[in-house]
């Protein structure tokens, strides 16, 4: 059982995230929001170690909110998902202990983003 | 079964994209425009780049590869303009317009189909190339290099999650806030708040079970009065503060903002200055005024019916604008206030203004009014009448010439009202007054003869209540019409009584003026004039819960619907405007709303149609022929000398696309061959050397119907029944004392191979 924070300002791209997880683990419990602010607001009711957030969204990046969110949790495991994966994107998300994961999930990046969920 | 599972998966994924995707290129259109005016102003950048990201990823992960492709290309030259790397200018303005239209019939084929393979977006992506900066163009970013994908949504194993459905969308508030233009408020206001989404369906429920709550209410304070028990007396008063309440609440939360509706008009008004060559720019105010969300629908067309007027025939031309020493851009203006329980819209130009003498003298030419009668009505009536054109000739119908009368009709249908307000060389308002909610009316109780009514307060002036000698006085006869002189003017009086009686057998007379004690007069604005209804006795101001009445009594023109008073009886809800046009018969042209008996051919039912507009054109061998207007997707006059023949089609380059012209007259002499362009001399061609097109949307491609001439539209009521007697015909009917056939649009257009036929314009 796991609660993940999953924050799209598209309501597909959140159906398609979360079918892709769904299909690895099938007892997530999600926690959706549409935008940074709507996520960090939710937090406070639900705290979660897990999120996933996309990285293009308006007034708050992924990154920026991943910021926020750990300065909440410093536990939290964050994967960070783009439709336009870049390098520099990538060293970003490392840069704050957190993946940078291109969209659409496959397979493999689904894996990816398990495997340092539970890692 | 875990392929159903995803099938169903895959459905619901298709029409969150479809909604998404259509929500966001509206936000698109309006950025776009708003850029357009304001390049230095880059605001609304981010917002038209993630929609094309967006749009992109969700494409990409449902397999929508032309869609796809195309996005991805929108996103990189906006990636460009976002760096600052490429200045904003018109033609990529046009040309982004075009891929949010490209997106938009991509959309469309996907709704239809569920695939865009049949798509080839490749010149619209190569003009989007093209517009990059050479030197920036080797630096478009490499897309990630293609991953062997493999299925990028794989079944779900488990359909049962539980998931916090946290419903907070943010859309709709969004999309508000990006007409306000306010970034910071938006996070604010969403951070205060906690919004939720519900289905409309379940409020209109509740909307109707607190109607019925009211009705019981009112019932149980009726009889509290007369029981005299104390306890019950108090239980009764908080019932009663409580269901207001409810009421109060509900409707607020059934109200939007009627900004809602508005973001699709400054795209609407750049097509229409595109189109007829003038500048003109949109100002909107009051976006956030709020309005139940039935009403906002409801008043969308007849905006944009006003707006698409201002644009025809209020704002002039640039050079007739300079002359007058005006701007040459245009203005118009939508505005929307609260308003005494209601709310106001105006639509405001800068323009011409309406010329009284013009309006007169085409009434004239039209028929719809004869010398005599002329002096006693205003231009501002005249141009609400059924069949009254602004452009003096109803063969010159611009757009889709639906005529303001139509807007009346509708709005007054709501239990609004309409007026305008206009100054030659200044411009011209037109300005709608509206309920806030449709449910519940606020009224005034009357009595006539035996009964008591009901007549909304929206259209109300003033009560005048004659006593004693000038009762009997007050009333005087002009050439058999009652009259009252207020404060000099003549009132022209009706006699609630009289209609009822011949009309329901409400069984009061008409009472003889000598005999009044008093005389009670409710004044009423109805299509621009001022009536006067006189009554038995006025009671009280009631909110009152509008029923909708049985299809029999719905007949008559006059009755707006029924309500339950306190003591548990019905009264009628009277509609002024229906009451004023049986009474007066003043509009003159009656027989241009009424159609009569419908010819059966065979005992076919084909379609019925509720009361519709009809767009009236001539077609081939002279006959008179309709077809519904909301087919219609506009009615054109194109230069016959731009039609180009490619292959066995002719086309014509029509905004941003090539359009292929189906000549009807080629239609029915062979079904088959509906492309053939007839000889010149057989063609339609009018003096200014233009052809008459009815432009029909098709699955996202247009075609342009060649018909002989436009002639009218008209609002109407009728079932066609009839039976294809031959093809491309439905049936036949009888408009306005003529003989109609009915034009099979939709089946003519089916039997057509449209697949390759358009393609967007580039460059």
């Amino acid at each position: 059982m796991m609660d993940v924070l999953l924050v799209d300002d598209s309501r597909l791209s959140r159906m398609t995230v979360k079918k892709c997880l769904e299909q690895k683990i099938s007892d997530w419990t999600f926690i959706e929001a549409s935008n940074g602010m709507e996520a960090l607001s939710l937090f406070e009711e639900h705290p979660v170690d897990h999120a996933v957030l996309d990285y293009n969204m308006p007034e708050i990046d992924g990154i920026e909110l991943a910021v926020k969110l750990q300065e909440k949790n410093k536990n939290i495991k964050i994967a960070i998902v783009t439709a336009n994966m870049q390098e520099y994107l990538r060293e970003e998300a490392k840069k704050i202990n957190c993946i940078m994961v291109g969209k659409p999930l496959n397979d493999t990046t689904t894996g990816g983003i398990l495997e340092f969920f539970e890692g | 079964m875990a392929y159903t599972d995803d099938e169903k998966w895959m459905k619901e994924a298709v029409e969150v994209l479809i909604s998404e995707t259509a929500e966001a290129l509206v936000q698109v259109d309006f950025e776009l425009i708003e850029l357009e005016r304001n390049p230095k102003d880059q605001s609304g950048i981010n917002t038209i780049f993630r929609a094309f990201h967006t749009t992109k990823g969700n494409a990409d992960s449902l397999g929508f590869n032309q869609l796809k492709l195309l996005t991805h290309a929108a996103e990189n030259l906006l990636d460009e303009v976002r760096a600052g790397k490429l200045v904003i200018d018109s033609s990529i303005i046009d040309t982004l317009l075009n891929v949010v239209d490209a997106v938009r019939s991509s959309l469309a084929m996907i709704e239809e189909k569920g695939h865009d393979t049949d798509q080839d977006w490749s010149s619209i992506i190569t003009t989007l190339n093209h517009l990059i900066p050479e030197k920036s163009a080797a630096n478009i970013r490499e897309e990630k290099k293609p991953q062997p994908r493999k299925k990028a949504v794989p079944a779900a194993k488990s359909p049962k999650k539980k998931t916090i459905k946290q419903k907070k969308e943010g859309k709709k508030a969004a999309s508000l806030d990006v007409v306000a233009k306010d970034e910071n408020k938006k996070s604010e206001v969403q951070l205060g708040e906690k919004t939720l989404r519900v289905n409309a369906s379940i409020l209109d429920n509740l909307m109707d079970q607190v109607g019925e709550l009211v009705l019981a209410r009112n019932e149980i304070l009726q009889l509290v009065s007369q029981l005299n028990h104390d306890g019950f007396t108090q239980a009764s008063h908080h019932l009663n503060s409580a269901t207001a309440e409810l009421q109060e609440g509900l409707m607020r939360a059934r109200l939007q903002a009627v900004g809602k509706s508005w973001v699709t008009f400054p795209r609407l008004v750049r097509d229409l200055s595109a189109a007829s060559g003038k500048k003109i720019r949109i100002f909107m105010e009051g976006e956030e005024t709020e309005l139940d969300r039935t009403l906002i629908e409801a008043i969308h067309d007849p905006l944009v019916h006003l707006i698409r007027n201002a644009s025809d025939h209020g704002i002039e031309l640039p050079g007739e604008r300079k002359k007058m020493g005006k701007p040459q851009e245009g203005k118009i203006f939508i505005r929307a206030y609260h308003d005494a329980g209601q709310v106001s819209i105006e639509v405001a130009d800068d323009g011409a203004g309406i010329n009284p003498d013009k309006v007169r003298k085409a009434a004239l030419d039209l028929d719809l009014i004869d010398e005599e009668q002329l002096s006693q009505v205003s231009e501002n009536e005249i141009i609400m009448w059924p069949g009254f054109s602004t452009a003096g000739r109803v063969s010159e119908i611009s757009g889709r010439g639906v005529g303001l009368d139509i807007v009346q009709t509708n709005i007054e249908r709501l239990g609004g009202s309409i007026d305008v307000h206009s100054e030659i060389g200044k411009g011209t308002t037109f300005r709608l007054k509206v309920p806030l909610t449709l449910a519940i009316l606020s009224a005034l109780i009357v009595i006539s003869g035996q009964n008591r009514y009901a007549i909304p307060r929206t259209t109300l002036l003033e009560l005048v209540r004659l006593e004693g000698e000038e009762a009997r006085s007050g009333i005087e006869y002009i050439q058999g019409t009652p009259v009252h002189r207020l404060r000099g003017k003549l009132l022209r009086l009706i006699f609630l009584s009289d209609i009822l009686n011949t009309q329901i057998g409400d069984q009061s007379h008409a009472p003889d003026v000598n005999e009044l004690e008093s005389v009670n007069i409710v004044v009423s604005q109805v299509s621009g004039r001022q009536i006067g209804f006189v009554v038995d006795e006025i009671i009280d101001n009631l909110d009152i819960v509008v029923k909708p009445l049985s299809r029999h009594i719905k007949a008559i023109p006059f009755l707006a619907g029924a309500t339950v008073l306190g003591d548990g009886k019905s009264a009628l809800i009277l509609d002024v405007n229906g009451l004023a046009q049986n009474a007066v018969g003043f509009q003159p042209s009656e027989e241009h709303k009424q159609s009569s008996i419908v010819s059966l051919s065979k005992q076919v039912q084909m379609e019925s149609l509720d009361k519709r507009n009809l767009f009236i054109f001539e077609g081939p061998n002279k006959v008179t022929m309709a077809v519904p207007l909301d087919l219609v997707s506009r009615i054109e006059k194109i230069p016959y000398s731009n039609i180009v023949r490619t292959g066995v089609r002719n086309m014509v380059q029509y905004r941003d696309v090539i359009m292929p012209l189906l000549f009807l007259s080629s239609f029915f002499s062979d079904p088959c061959n509906p492309w053939r362009c007839p000889p010149e001399n057989e063609l339609p061609i009018s003096e200014e050397g233009t052809l008459p097109v009815l432009v029909y949307a098709h699955k996202g491609c247009l075609i342009g119907v060649v018909i002989n001439d436009i002639l009218d539209v008209v609002e109407t009521d009728i079932t066609i029944q009839g039976a294809k007697d031959h093809d491309g015909v439905l049936g036949t009917a009888v408009v306005r004392n003529e003989i109609v056939e009915f034009l099979d649009l939709k089946g003519i257009v089916a039997g057509l191979d449209l697949s390759t036929d358009q393609t967007a314009l580039t460059g």
